[in-house]
Protein backbone atom coordinates (compact mmCIF):
# COMPACT_ATOMS: atom_id res chain seq x y z
CA UNK A 1 0.00 0.00 0.00
CA UNK A 2 1.42 3.27 -0.86
CA UNK A 3 1.76 6.64 1.49
CA UNK A 4 -1.30 8.24 -0.13
CA UNK A 5 -3.61 5.37 1.06
CA UNK A 6 -1.66 4.70 3.79
CA UNK A 7 -2.52 8.60 4.30
CA UNK A 8 -6.20 8.15 3.71
CA UNK A 9 -6.55 6.10 6.21
CA UNK A 10 -4.60 7.84 8.57
CA UNK A 11 -6.78 10.93 8.07
CA UNK A 12 -10.25 8.63 7.88
CA UNK A 13 -8.62 7.13 12.04
CA UNK A 14 -8.32 10.21 12.75
CA UNK A 15 -11.65 11.80 12.31
CA UNK A 16 -12.46 8.19 14.47
CA UNK A 17 -13.36 5.64 11.25
CA UNK A 18 -12.82 2.31 12.94
CA UNK A 19 -13.61 0.59 9.59
CA UNK A 20 -10.55 3.29 8.22
CA UNK A 21 -8.37 2.24 11.23
CA UNK A 22 -8.90 -1.34 10.86
CA UNK A 23 -7.57 -1.13 6.70
CA UNK A 24 -4.79 0.87 8.78
CA UNK A 25 -3.89 -2.40 11.12
CA UNK A 26 -4.60 -4.96 8.59
CA UNK A 27 -1.70 -3.17 6.12
CA UNK A 28 0.78 -2.30 8.04
CA UNK A 29 0.34 -4.55 11.53
CA UNK A 30 2.47 -7.70 9.95
CA UNK A 31 5.89 -5.42 8.80
CA UNK A 32 5.25 -3.48 12.69
CA UNK A 33 5.04 -6.65 14.20
CA UNK A 34 7.79 -7.97 12.60
CA UNK A 35 10.01 -5.34 13.41
CA UNK A 36 9.09 -5.76 16.95
CA UNK A 37 9.51 -9.21 17.07
CA UNK A 38 13.35 -8.26 15.75
CA UNK A 39 13.69 -5.83 18.07
CA UNK A 40 12.89 -7.53 21.41
CA UNK A 41 13.23 -11.39 20.67
CA UNK A 42 10.19 -11.83 22.50
CA UNK A 43 6.77 -12.74 20.45
CA UNK A 44 4.49 -11.90 23.67
CA UNK A 45 6.05 -8.61 24.16
CA UNK A 46 6.13 -7.59 20.93
CA UNK A 47 2.55 -8.25 20.63
CA UNK A 48 2.15 -5.37 23.50
CA UNK A 49 4.04 -3.33 21.84
CA UNK A 50 1.99 -3.64 18.59
CA UNK A 51 -1.09 -3.16 20.60
CA UNK A 52 0.23 -0.05 22.60
CA UNK A 53 1.29 1.57 19.19
CA UNK A 54 -2.17 0.84 17.96
CA UNK A 55 -3.56 2.39 20.81
CA UNK A 56 -1.58 5.03 20.38
CA UNK A 57 -2.01 5.78 16.85
CA UNK A 58 -5.77 6.04 16.99
CA UNK A 59 -5.26 8.74 19.69
CA UNK A 60 -3.01 10.12 17.83
CA UNK A 61 -3.65 9.82 14.35
CA UNK A 62 -4.79 13.40 14.20
CA UNK A 63 -1.55 14.71 15.39
CA UNK A 64 -0.12 13.16 12.49
CA UNK A 65 1.52 16.15 9.57
CA UNK A 66 3.50 15.20 6.65
CA UNK A 67 6.35 16.87 7.31
CA UNK A 68 7.19 14.45 10.03
CA UNK A 69 7.53 11.92 7.14
CA UNK A 70 5.79 9.37 5.02
CA UNK A 71 2.72 7.81 7.30
CA UNK A 72 4.74 3.94 7.60
CA UNK A 73 8.08 5.66 8.72
CA UNK A 74 6.30 7.37 11.45
CA UNK A 75 4.02 3.95 12.66
CA UNK A 76 7.67 2.26 12.41
CA UNK A 77 9.45 4.99 14.74
CA UNK A 78 6.11 4.48 17.46
CA UNK A 79 6.45 0.61 17.56
CA UNK A 80 10.36 1.19 17.92
CA UNK A 81 10.33 3.88 20.42
CA UNK A 82 8.04 1.47 22.74
CA UNK A 83 10.55 -0.91 21.82
CA UNK A 84 13.63 1.13 22.71
CA UNK A 85 11.22 2.10 26.13
CA UNK A 86 11.09 -1.44 27.22
CA UNK A 87 14.72 -2.71 26.15
CA UNK A 88 15.89 0.38 28.50
CA UNK A 89 14.00 -0.91 31.56
CA UNK A 90 14.77 -4.48 31.03
CA UNK A 91 11.44 -6.01 30.69
CA UNK A 92 12.04 -8.10 28.10
CA UNK A 93 13.11 -11.40 28.17
CA UNK A 94 14.57 -13.23 25.03
CA UNK A 95 12.63 -16.40 24.24
CA UNK A 96 15.76 -19.08 23.99
CA UNK A 97 14.15 -20.04 20.74
CA UNK A 98 15.63 -16.81 19.27
CA UNK A 99 18.28 -16.55 21.06
CA UNK A 100 20.36 -19.52 19.51
CA UNK A 101 21.99 -19.96 16.66
CA UNK A 102 20.30 -17.61 14.54
CA UNK A 103 20.74 -15.11 17.15
CA UNK A 104 23.95 -15.53 16.91
CA UNK A 105 24.29 -14.85 12.99
CA UNK A 106 22.52 -12.37 13.48
CA UNK A 107 24.81 -10.76 15.80
CA UNK A 108 27.96 -11.26 14.22
CA UNK A 109 27.16 -10.49 11.11
CA UNK A 110 23.87 -8.76 10.49
CA UNK A 111 22.47 -10.18 6.89
CA UNK A 112 19.97 -7.47 5.15
CA UNK A 113 18.83 -7.56 2.40
CA UNK A 114 16.70 -4.31 1.15
CA UNK A 115 13.58 -4.46 -0.32
CA UNK A 116 13.35 -0.78 -1.26
CA UNK A 117 15.70 1.38 -3.09
CA UNK A 118 15.92 4.28 -1.57
CA UNK A 119 18.60 6.43 -1.20
CA UNK A 120 19.66 5.85 2.41
CA UNK A 121 20.03 2.36 1.10
CA UNK A 122 23.20 3.29 -1.55
CA UNK A 123 24.24 4.83 1.40
CA UNK A 124 24.22 2.24 3.87
CA UNK A 125 25.89 0.38 1.14
CA UNK A 126 28.97 3.02 1.27
CA UNK A 127 29.70 3.07 4.79
CA UNK A 128 32.80 0.70 6.11
CA UNK A 129 31.88 -2.73 7.21
CA UNK A 130 31.99 -2.46 10.84
CA UNK A 131 29.65 1.03 10.77
CA UNK A 132 27.43 -0.95 8.73
CA UNK A 133 27.25 -3.46 11.35
CA UNK A 134 26.91 -1.39 14.56
CA UNK A 135 24.33 1.09 12.53
CA UNK A 136 22.15 -2.41 11.56
CA UNK A 137 23.00 -4.03 15.48
CA UNK A 138 21.67 -0.47 16.73
CA UNK A 139 18.53 -0.24 14.21
CA UNK A 140 17.41 -3.79 14.13
CA UNK A 141 17.93 -4.95 17.76
CA UNK A 142 18.10 -1.77 19.52
CA UNK A 143 21.75 -2.84 20.77
CA UNK A 144 23.20 -0.15 23.62
CA UNK A 145 26.61 1.27 23.07
CA UNK A 146 27.68 -1.51 25.97
CA UNK A 147 25.61 -4.17 24.41
CA UNK A 148 27.36 -2.96 21.21
CA UNK A 149 31.04 -3.80 22.72
CA UNK A 150 29.64 -7.16 24.07
CA UNK A 151 28.72 -8.62 20.78
CA UNK A 152 31.59 -7.11 18.53
CA UNK A 153 34.40 -7.30 21.20
CA UNK A 154 35.66 -4.13 20.04
CA UNK A 155 36.29 -1.41 23.01
CA UNK A 156 33.49 1.42 23.64
CA UNK A 157 35.44 4.31 22.08
CA UNK A 158 35.86 2.55 18.77
CA UNK A 159 31.84 1.88 18.91
CA UNK A 160 30.84 4.99 19.79
CA UNK A 161 33.41 6.79 16.84
CA UNK A 162 32.33 3.94 14.35
CA UNK A 163 28.45 4.82 15.16
CA UNK A 164 28.67 8.69 15.17
CA UNK A 165 31.03 8.63 11.64
CA UNK A 166 29.18 5.96 10.04
CA UNK A 167 25.83 8.69 10.82
CA UNK A 168 27.45 11.25 9.91
CA UNK A 169 28.60 9.89 6.72
CA UNK A 170 25.36 8.59 5.94
CA UNK A 171 23.93 12.14 6.40
CA UNK A 172 26.55 13.83 4.14
CA UNK A 173 25.77 10.82 1.37
CA UNK A 174 22.12 11.73 2.02
CA UNK A 175 22.19 15.45 1.39
CA UNK A 176 24.13 15.40 -1.70
CA UNK B 1 25.24 20.84 26.10
CA UNK B 2 25.41 23.51 23.76
CA UNK B 3 21.89 22.29 21.68
CA UNK B 4 22.48 25.74 19.39
CA UNK B 5 24.45 23.62 17.55
CA UNK B 6 22.75 22.18 14.61
CA UNK B 7 25.55 19.56 13.94
CA UNK B 8 25.56 18.38 17.54
CA UNK B 9 21.53 18.56 17.33
CA UNK B 10 21.55 16.43 13.96
CA UNK B 11 23.84 13.37 15.57
CA UNK B 12 21.68 13.32 18.69
CA UNK B 13 18.64 13.07 16.67
CA UNK B 14 20.56 10.40 14.49
CA UNK B 15 21.34 8.36 17.82
CA UNK B 16 18.25 8.71 19.10
CA UNK B 17 15.82 7.33 16.26
CA UNK B 18 19.15 4.55 15.81
CA UNK B 19 18.07 3.97 19.87
CA UNK B 20 21.90 3.96 20.91
CA UNK B 21 20.81 7.87 22.54
CA UNK B 22 20.15 6.27 25.89
CA UNK B 23 19.34 7.01 29.75
CA UNK B 24 19.00 10.56 30.76
CA UNK B 25 20.73 11.41 27.58
CA UNK B 26 17.44 10.13 25.59
CA UNK B 27 15.33 12.07 28.17
CA UNK B 28 17.28 15.07 28.20
CA UNK B 29 16.97 15.04 24.04
CA UNK B 30 13.03 14.01 24.05
CA UNK B 31 12.59 17.24 26.38
CA UNK B 32 14.47 19.46 23.46
CA UNK B 33 12.22 17.99 21.37
CA UNK B 34 8.95 19.66 23.22
CA UNK B 35 10.79 23.04 22.90
CA UNK B 36 13.05 23.12 19.27
CA UNK B 37 11.70 22.91 16.02
CA UNK B 38 15.19 22.27 14.80
CA UNK B 39 15.45 19.32 16.84
CA UNK B 40 12.31 17.74 16.09
CA UNK B 41 13.21 18.37 12.48
CA UNK B 42 16.01 16.52 12.69
CA UNK B 43 14.55 13.63 14.49
CA UNK B 44 11.83 13.31 11.73
CA UNK B 45 14.55 13.81 9.00
CA UNK B 46 16.44 10.54 10.79
CA UNK B 47 13.41 8.62 10.82
CA UNK B 48 12.19 9.23 7.64
CA UNK B 49 16.14 7.77 6.16
CA UNK B 50 16.39 5.39 9.09
CA UNK B 51 13.25 3.39 8.93
CA UNK B 52 13.73 2.60 5.19
CA UNK B 53 16.06 -0.32 7.17
CA UNK B 54 12.95 -1.51 8.10
CA UNK B 55 12.02 -2.59 4.58
CA UNK B 56 15.08 -5.28 5.11
CA UNK B 57 12.35 -7.35 7.15
CA UNK B 58 10.16 -9.91 6.70
CA UNK B 59 6.50 -9.23 7.21
CA UNK B 60 5.16 -11.75 10.64
CA UNK B 61 1.40 -11.23 10.52
CA UNK B 62 -0.02 -11.01 14.25
CA UNK B 63 -1.98 -13.63 15.79
CA UNK B 64 -6.05 -12.10 15.51
CA UNK B 65 -6.38 -11.54 18.90
CA UNK B 66 -3.94 -8.71 19.07
CA UNK B 67 -6.43 -6.76 17.14
CA UNK B 68 -8.99 -7.84 19.37
CA UNK B 69 -7.63 -6.31 22.65
CA UNK B 70 -6.66 -3.13 20.57
CA UNK B 71 -10.36 -2.91 19.68
CA UNK B 72 -11.20 -3.57 23.17
CA UNK B 73 -8.78 -0.86 24.36
CA UNK B 74 -9.31 2.11 21.79
CA UNK B 75 -13.13 1.90 22.50
CA UNK B 76 -14.13 -0.27 25.37
CA UNK B 77 -17.57 1.87 25.31
CA UNK B 78 -18.77 1.83 21.36
CA UNK B 79 -22.29 0.43 21.08
CA UNK B 80 -22.88 -0.06 17.38
CA UNK B 81 -26.12 1.91 16.51
CA UNK B 82 -27.80 -0.85 14.81
CA UNK B 83 -27.52 -2.98 17.87
CA UNK B 84 -30.48 -1.80 19.87
CA UNK B 85 -31.98 -3.35 17.03
CA UNK B 86 -31.09 -6.78 17.08
CA UNK B 87 -32.79 -8.50 19.84
CA UNK B 88 -30.40 -10.25 22.01
CA UNK B 89 -31.09 -13.68 23.59
CA UNK B 90 -30.52 -12.94 27.03
CA UNK B 91 -33.95 -11.04 28.10
CA UNK B 92 -33.11 -11.59 31.60
CA UNK B 93 -29.83 -9.21 31.38
CA UNK B 94 -32.09 -6.79 29.50
CA UNK B 95 -34.64 -6.63 31.87
CA UNK B 96 -31.92 -5.96 34.68
CA UNK B 97 -30.15 -3.40 32.62
CA UNK B 98 -33.37 -1.74 31.94
CA UNK B 99 -34.41 -1.86 35.78
CA UNK B 100 -30.36 -0.41 36.35
CA UNK B 101 -31.30 2.24 33.83
CA UNK B 102 -34.75 3.17 35.86
CA UNK B 103 -32.79 3.16 39.10
CA UNK B 104 -30.09 5.32 37.99
CA UNK B 105 -32.79 8.02 36.60
CA UNK B 106 -34.55 8.04 39.44
CA UNK B 107 -31.37 8.54 41.17
CA UNK B 108 -30.22 11.22 39.22
CA UNK B 109 -33.51 12.89 39.10
CA UNK B 110 -32.90 13.08 42.93
CA UNK B 111 -29.42 14.54 42.44
CA UNK B 112 -29.75 16.50 39.44
CA UNK B 113 -33.39 18.37 40.24
CA UNK B 114 -33.55 19.53 37.08
CA UNK B 115 -35.64 22.42 36.07
CA UNK B 116 -39.29 23.05 36.05
CA UNK B 117 -40.05 19.55 36.67
CA UNK B 118 -42.62 20.49 38.70
CA UNK B 119 -44.28 21.94 35.53
CA UNK B 120 -44.53 19.52 33.11
CA UNK B 121 -46.94 16.85 32.76
CA UNK B 122 -45.20 14.03 31.47
CA UNK B 123 -41.96 14.73 32.00
CA UNK B 124 -39.13 13.45 29.32
CA UNK B 125 -36.02 12.51 30.48
CA UNK B 126 -32.62 10.30 29.07
CA UNK B 127 -29.39 9.54 30.78
CA UNK B 128 -26.28 8.16 28.92
CA UNK B 129 -24.14 6.11 31.14
CA UNK B 130 -20.87 4.42 30.19
CA UNK B 131 -20.13 0.87 30.27
CA UNK B 132 -19.09 0.81 33.91
CA UNK B 133 -23.06 2.08 34.43
CA UNK B 134 -21.38 5.51 35.05
CA UNK B 135 -23.61 8.21 33.98
CA UNK B 136 -22.28 10.95 31.75
CA UNK B 137 -25.46 13.49 30.87
CA UNK B 138 -28.13 13.90 31.79
CA UNK B 139 -31.21 14.97 29.69
CA UNK B 140 -34.58 16.70 30.79
CA UNK B 141 -36.77 17.75 27.78
CA UNK B 142 -38.70 20.74 28.51
CA UNK B 143 -41.16 22.81 26.37
CA UNK B 144 -38.79 24.41 23.85
CA UNK B 145 -35.69 23.15 24.58
CA UNK B 146 -33.59 20.10 26.09
CA UNK B 147 -31.36 21.23 29.30
CA UNK B 148 -28.74 18.77 29.30
CA UNK B 149 -25.95 18.47 32.03
CA UNK B 150 -23.07 16.70 32.45
CA UNK B 151 -22.03 14.69 35.24
CA UNK B 152 -18.95 15.51 37.28
CA UNK B 153 -17.32 12.22 36.38
CA UNK B 154 -17.27 12.61 32.32
CA UNK B 155 -13.70 13.30 31.72
CA UNK B 156 -14.25 15.07 28.37
CA UNK B 157 -11.68 15.21 25.40
CA UNK B 158 -10.10 18.53 24.65
CA UNK B 159 -9.71 17.40 20.63
CA UNK B 160 -12.94 16.31 20.28
CA UNK B 161 -16.86 17.40 20.63
CA UNK B 162 -19.38 15.14 22.05
CA UNK B 163 -22.94 15.38 19.71
CA UNK B 164 -25.97 14.30 20.46
CA UNK B 165 -28.79 12.74 17.87
CA UNK B 166 -32.25 11.73 18.02
CA UNK B 167 -32.85 8.36 15.66
CA UNK B 168 -36.64 8.66 14.51
CA UNK B 169 -38.49 5.49 14.15
CA UNK B 170 -38.91 4.27 10.35
CA UNK B 171 -35.97 6.70 9.77
CA UNK B 172 -32.50 5.77 8.75
CA UNK B 173 -30.33 8.98 9.66
CA UNK B 174 -30.36 10.21 12.79
CA UNK B 175 -30.86 13.84 13.52
CA UNK B 176 -28.63 16.08 15.16
CA UNK B 177 -29.51 17.75 18.29
CA UNK B 178 -26.43 19.65 18.88
CA UNK B 179 -23.38 19.28 20.73
CA UNK B 180 -23.45 18.54 24.17
CA UNK B 181 -21.75 20.52 27.21
CA UNK B 182 -18.29 18.81 28.73
CA UNK B 183 -19.51 20.67 31.68
CA UNK B 184 -21.98 21.98 33.54
CA UNK B 185 -25.69 22.46 32.03
CA UNK B 186 -26.38 23.52 28.62
CA UNK B 187 -29.93 24.18 26.69
CA UNK B 188 -30.27 23.04 23.23
CA UNK B 189 -32.77 23.88 21.07
CA UNK B 190 -35.36 21.48 20.95
CA UNK B 191 -35.83 20.39 17.15
CA UNK B 192 -39.45 20.54 16.09
CA UNK B 193 -39.34 17.06 14.43
CA UNK B 194 -38.54 16.25 18.40
CA UNK B 195 -41.26 13.93 19.90
CA UNK B 196 -41.09 11.37 22.16
CA UNK B 197 -44.02 9.22 20.34
CA UNK B 198 -41.22 8.90 17.29
CA UNK B 199 -38.24 8.51 19.00
CA UNK B 200 -36.74 5.00 19.35
CA UNK B 201 -33.09 6.16 20.62
CA UNK B 202 -30.98 9.11 21.29
CA UNK B 203 -27.63 8.65 20.68
CA UNK B 204 -23.89 10.41 21.21
CA UNK B 205 -21.16 10.30 18.82
CA UNK B 206 -17.56 11.84 19.04
CA UNK B 207 -16.64 14.10 16.49
CA UNK B 208 -14.15 16.56 15.55
CA UNK B 209 -14.20 19.82 17.09
CA UNK B 210 -17.26 21.90 16.13
CA UNK B 211 -19.54 19.09 15.04
CA UNK B 212 -19.87 16.24 12.25
CA UNK B 213 -18.27 17.21 9.68
CA UNK B 214 -20.73 15.43 7.12
CA UNK B 215 -24.28 15.46 9.16
CA UNK B 216 -24.42 11.96 9.89
CA UNK B 217 -22.64 10.66 13.39
CA UNK B 218 -18.99 9.83 13.16
CA UNK B 219 -18.33 7.58 15.26
CA UNK B 220 -21.31 6.51 18.26
CA UNK B 221 -20.55 5.95 21.46
CA UNK B 222 -23.62 5.82 23.64
CA UNK B 223 -27.04 5.26 23.25
CA UNK B 224 -30.00 5.35 25.64
CA UNK B 225 -33.87 5.57 25.76
CA UNK B 226 -36.33 8.70 26.03
CA UNK B 227 -38.22 8.03 28.89
CA UNK B 228 -41.11 9.25 29.68
CA UNK B 229 -42.37 9.51 33.16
Amino acid sequence: MDNDQLLALLSATAKGDKRAFADLYQSTSAKLFAISVKMLGNRAQAEEVLQDAFVKIWHNASDYQVSKGAVMSWMISIVRYRCLDLLRHKKVRKEQSLTDEQEQEDLTSIQVSYEDDSKLVDCIEQLDPQQRQVIHLAYYKGLTHHELVDHISSPLGTVKSWIRRGLQQLQRCLTL
Amino acid sequence: MNYENQTLIDMLAAEYVLGTLRGPARDRFARLMLTSTRAREATWMWEQHLNNLASSIESIPPDDHVWEKIVSRVDPDVIPIHSKAKKSNSSILQAWSLIATAACIVLALIIWQPHESAKSQAQQIALFKNQEQTPLWFIDVQQNNLSVKASAALIPRTDKDYELWMIIKGQEAPISLGLLPKSGRLELPKDARFNADDISLLAVSLEPLGGSPNGSPTEVLYTTELVVL
